[in-house]
């Protein structure tokens, strides 16, 4: 027999060695071997670093969820705060509202303690499932934060709208005034009739985006539910949108009748001083 | 050295090579499906919007019932503070839904 077989033969079974170490890894890296041979000791090396690999993951996990968690919870208790302080939603709104905020606080605070368990227990599967589900089922962020947001938008809108309103009634009382005067108020009568439509419109834009907002609930997975509530989110910020832009236009109706009423009190201040 | 003996060796070295990245890949890649949660719910907290909007509102302070020009001013700068604290509500609005049309993965 020469070498050169002799070698061939070597690299055949120094590989074939080598695979059948390789497919065996994983086996030994979850079972205790009791061999004591040194390549038994080097893979029961090898899965313990596994082990406590694998555990130090779990523990990265379980620390980012609880940020999650916590998270969520301090963006829901903000809302509360923010709910709490709306002026012009119905009571029954704002209670709809802090009861959706109080129950999703709640299922956070025993999610976190369910996750918790799962780490003590060493419960793979559970904790995985509970993790996911941060995001996954709670819709937090999906659906309560934005119907929250909108609400608060909408207490605003009707809040400004409340004071544009009292500010009309006082802007009718200094046109009147000034055409009692003797002066050319028609600009303004025009400006104002434009502040009123637009406060008018502006408050149905923010009453529209509170009841289409108000009732809807978590789709818990339900994809038909989850893009109804996509679409009655958008529909109301596009609702927000114009009330905004309505309020803006009103703004301005009020600057261009203040600024008239205070020209027309100017010109007769300096008519009567004058000698 | 031999020319076949150094085949073997490199043979062996490939071999372990090969065997120990496809032990590794089999391990981490457990590790990264069970951390997509974190990551995608990392990513939405991004979207996190405060719903503390800026100054509550003091509806009954916002505008008086005088009529003077004095009066009249103050009522502007007061409704001027709602409006700047209603295009921070309106941002909030914006940021939340566009955040909650995302897929969560």
């Amino acid at each position: 027999m020469n070498y050169k077989k002799i070698n061939v033969k070597l690299i055949s079974i120094v590989a074939g060695v080598s695979l059948l170490g390789m497919a065996a890894m994983p086996v030994f890296a979850q079972t205790t071997s009791t061999s004591p041979t040194r390549a038994g000791a080097a893979f029961r090396a090898r899965a313990a670093a596994n082990a406590s690999t694998t555990a130090a993951r779990e523990a990265r996990e379980v620390t980012n969820a609880n940020t999650e968690i916590a998270n969520r919870i301090k963006a829901l208790n903000a809302l509360e705060t923010r709910v709490n302080a709306m002026q012009r939603l119905s009571s029954s709104e704002k209670a709809s509202l802090s009861s959706q905020i109080q129950a999703q606080i709640t299922a956070m605070t025993d999610l976190q303690s369910q996750i918790a368990t799962d780490q003590s227990d060493n419960n793979t599967s559970s904790l995985k499932t509970d993790i996911q589900s941060i995001a996954k089922s709670y819709r937090i962020y999906m659906l309560i934060i934005p119907q929250g947001a909108l609400a608060a938008a909408a207490d605003r809108v009707l809040a400004i709208a409340n004071a544009m309103t009292t500010l009309s009634a006082t802007l009718q009382t200094r046109i009147t005034q000034a055409q009692s005067a003797g002066a050319d108020m028609s600009s303004s009568i025009s400006a104002l009739a434009d502040l009123n439509a637009k406060v008018a419109d502006a408050n149905a834009q923010a009453q529209a985006a509170v009841s289409g907002t108000a009732s809807l609930a978590p789709d818990n997975g339900n994809s038909t539910v989850m893009q109804s509530n996509t679409a009655a989110l958008k529909a109301a910020r596009a609702d927000i949108q114009t009330a905004q832009k309505d309020l803006v236009a009103a703004q301005q109706d009020a600057r261009t009748i203040i600024k008239a009423v205070k020209a027309v009190g100017k010109a007769k201040t300096a008519t009567s001083s004058t000698p | 050295m031999s020319k076949s003996i150094k085949i073997t060796i490199w043979v062996v070295v490939v071999i372990v090579v090969i065997g120990l990245a496809w032990w590794w890949m089999a391990g981490s890649g457990q590790s990264s499906s069970s951390s997509s949660t974190s990551q995608s719910s990392s990513n939405t907290s991004a979207a996190v919007v405060s719903t503390n909007s800026t100054g509550n509102i003091a509806e009954n302070t916002i505008v008086s019932t005088g009529t003077s020009d004095n009066d009249l001013d103050q009522d502007m700068t007061n409704i001027d503070a709602q409006m700047s604290g209603l295009s921070s509500d309106s941002a909030n609005v914006d940021a939340s839904v566009a955040s909650s049309s995302q897929p969560v993965q």
